[in-house]
């Protein structure tokens, strides 16, 4: 599939665009396969997180914003 | 470890009339979220659970939401009528949702689902339309992104259709 270009408007700063226009050029098949491999990183990511500060930070994280 | 594609497959072996939903059916549909879950919606009937039970014999099915993680036994009857079922599997974790949100029950959402071809097997996903609605529904803001990010695929579909 040829690369598609994606029309952004002002509302789109905190999307990758050049990352949605790659994955738009995947079958579905090749994009769960990339989504599985991402989520893999992800959990390994989260475990070295998690064995470095001895918790995990995500827990800290979504409390931060908590009532007390 | 996670296989999405293991989970779809095994669903479509035993012709599970089911629709991907969620943030997986925004991956397929282009989304660069990563979702931990796979949901689908399923009418909570007998025929649909007993083809949900022999999909997921073999992979160690738990009910999620019950911290002591019963496994699902052997009598699919008894979820019929459930709203939702909250699943861990040797192939990663899988929601069944009897709706969705902004959208309603199994019926409405099959409507408007379209059909694709993922390698070996095909597999019925929200169509993109409905999956903005729902997660434009939903509100939260990891909702809101991947809304804007299927907008973003949604205008580009139109324009090379035109």
């Amino acid at each position: 599939m040829s690369r598609v270009k994606l029309a952004p408007s002002e509302v789109d700063e905190d999307i990758d665009l050049d990352l949605l226009e790659y994955l738009l050029t995947l079958t579905p098949e090749q994009r769960i396969e990339r989504h599985d491999a991402a989520l893999e990183l992800v959990k390994a990511l989260r475990k070295a997180g998690t064995e470095h500060h001895g918790f995990d930070p995500r827990a800290v994280a979504s409390a931060g914003g908590g009532e007390r | 470890m996670a296989s999405t594609l293991g989970l779809l497959r095994r669903l479509a072996a035993e012709n599970v009339d089911f629709v991907l939903v969620g943030g997986m059916a925004a991956v397929v549909h282009g989304s660069a979220s990563v979702t931990e879950d796979v949901d689908v919606c399923i009418r909570f009937d007998e025929p649909t659970l007993r083809s949900v039970f022999r999909a997921l014999e073999g992979l160690n099915a738990r009910e999620r939401m019950n911290a002591a993680r019963p496994t699902l036994g052997s009598d699919p009857l008894r979820f019929v009528g459930y709203r939702n079922l909250y699943l861990t599997t040797d192939h990663g974790v899988i929601d069944f949702l009897g709706e969705l949100t902004g959208l309603g029950s199994f019926d409405r959402v099959s409507a408007h689902a379209v059909t694709l071809q993922v390698g070996d097997f095909s597999v019925r996903v929200v169509g993109l339309e409905d999956l903005i609605i729902s997660k434009r529904t939903l509100g939260r803001p990891k909702d809101h992104r991947v809304a804007r990010e299927l907008e973003l695929v949604l205008a580009q579909s139109r324009n090379s259709k035109t």
